[in-house]
């Protein structure tokens, strides 16, 4: 007899203190907060749960922008946090201009609240998401012209930062595409004659400037000019 | 029969002592990820625990030691020689007693740094502010000092390397919102691309300004 009343007595505190420590109270929420790395110019918007979170540039540069999405998640809401029509590994969408970000990967930045533990603090459990911001590079390129002999090739550079050697050819007088490596938005750069082909004298145009919002638009400096002459 | 016995003992007793000390006989090989800046031959590692060393190939990304390792064995990886265009090498998880977790997943790491060079553009005849040099991303806006000869200091050049110094802006007012570049003068570069050698950059870059062309 004094079992039965014992059992259910157990079975109701445990149920209590569940409800307790279970985070039941309507007020309870998780922060989704959002550490994003090396945001240097404005238009970043990321989103989760029909929520917006417009990331400003960092303050000082280098600096990570750390911010929380304005309301919290109740226990057990599933989140996904992306650009604002974009990717959480692709990008796009409403990026910085400029700049593409990605998730870092780790920790996930879609899963359920209260799932994990915070990093932060057992206390204060909140949702953790990294991001990280790239700036763009955009294509440097050009032609070779005059360069018709399979045995003579020139060397380009790009200051210290890319090297190219374009071999001639023998059978079609067409330009022969190069390109350097990719040049980040806001960096200048310079391309040169490192080694002229034997037997033929090279100039070169359109080889110096600053990739910027004209070139951006053009998807990068494409039109950097090698012109050789065969030398008599 | 005894001393046959005994004879079986003995060598049984023989390989296990040899098996327990590694005469280099094991089967992990000893391998190192090369994580960067071994550009030339030149570098030799040592693994001082065996005597066993190997020579890197240029632009290699791995190379394995000759000798194999046993389980236990110790292994403690150094350099021998370094590549002339070397400042130093780094390197990590080089010193362990061999398994497979020290010789496949803690795979032994070495990074070079490759010495680097100072490099000066010499600037003639400048009067006017404006100009601007690069070396590819590395961008010197160059001050004038009332004509007389300006020595820039473009940043430092890895060895062997190459450079190549192009004008980026003209000495002038650059362009604003309402009124386009003002060129007042025009300077050209000779000498601006080349290597780095071990004893300085193999070109002597000169800009040389005058009346706008």
């Amino acid at each position: 007899m004094k079992f039965h009343l014992v059992r259910p007595a157990l079975v109701l505190a445990s149920s209590l203190v569940l409800a307790s420590c279970g985070g039941g109270g309507s007020s309870e929420t998780y922060p989704v907060k959002v550490t994003v790395a090396n945001v240097q110019y404005p238009g970043l918007v990321l989103t989760t749960n029909g929520q917006e979170l417009a990331v400003p540039v960092a303050a000082k540069a280098g600096d990570n922008v750390v911010l929380n999405f304005p309301n919290g998640l109740d226990y057990g809401t599933y989140y996904n946090v992306i650009p604002k029509g974009g990717t959480a590994t692709g990008g796009g969408g409403s990026q910085p201009a400029h700049q593409n970000c990605v998730t870092n990967g780790y920790p996930r930045e879609y899963g359920t609240a209260g799932q994990t533990a915070s990093l932060e603090s057992a206390r204060k459990p909140a949702i953790e998401v990294f991001y990280s911001c790239s700036v763009n590079v955009y294509e440097l390129s050009g032609t070779v012209t005059g360069l018709s002999s399979a045995d003579a090739s020139i060397t380009l550079i790009n200051g210290s930062n890319s090297q190219i050697t374009v071999v001639g050819n023998a059978t079609s007088t067409d330009p022969i595409k190069f390109a350097l490596s990719p040049v980040a938005y806001g960096t200048s750069f310079g391309v040169t004659i490192l080694t002229q082909p034997t037997g033929y004298t090279c100039t070169i145009a359109n080889n110096t400037g600053v990739m910027d919002d004209a070139l951006e638009a053009k998807k990068g400096k494409l039109d950097v000019a090698v012109n050789c002459t065969k030398n008599s | 029969m005894k001393s046959s016995i005994l004879y079986a003992g003995a060598a049984l007793a023989c390989a296990l002592g040899l098996s327990a000390c590694g005469g280099g006989d094991g089967d992990l090989p000893l391998t190192v990820s090369i994580a960067g800046g071994v550009t030339k031959t030149g570098l030799t590692l040592v693994n001082s625990s065996n005597g066993d060393t190997v020579d890197v190939p240029a632009g290699a990304t791995s190379i394995q030691f000759p000798k194999y390792l046993s389980t236990d064995d110790e292994f403690n990886i150094g350099y021998k020689t370094l590549p002339s265009n070397v400042e130093k090498c780094t390197f990590s998880n080089n010193k362990a007693r061999a398994n497979y977790y020290t010789v496949y997943t803690s795979v032994p790491t070495v990074f070079c740094t490759i010495k680097l060079h100072p490099l000066t553009v010499t600037v003639k005849g400048l009067s006017d502010a404006g100009l601007v040099l690069v070396n590819g991303s590395d961008r010197q806006t160059v001050t004038p000092n009332g004509g007389a000869d300006v020595s820039v200091k473009m940043a430092d050049i890895p060895e062997d390397g190459p450079y190549g110094v192009t004008i980026l802006s003209q000495p002038g007012t650059p362009a604003t919102a309402t009124t386009p570049a003002q060129q007042t003068q025009t300077c050209t570069i000779t000498g601006g691309s080349g290597n780095m050698t071990a004893t300085g950059p193999g070109t002597t870059p000169v800009v040389t300004c005058g009346p706008k062309s």
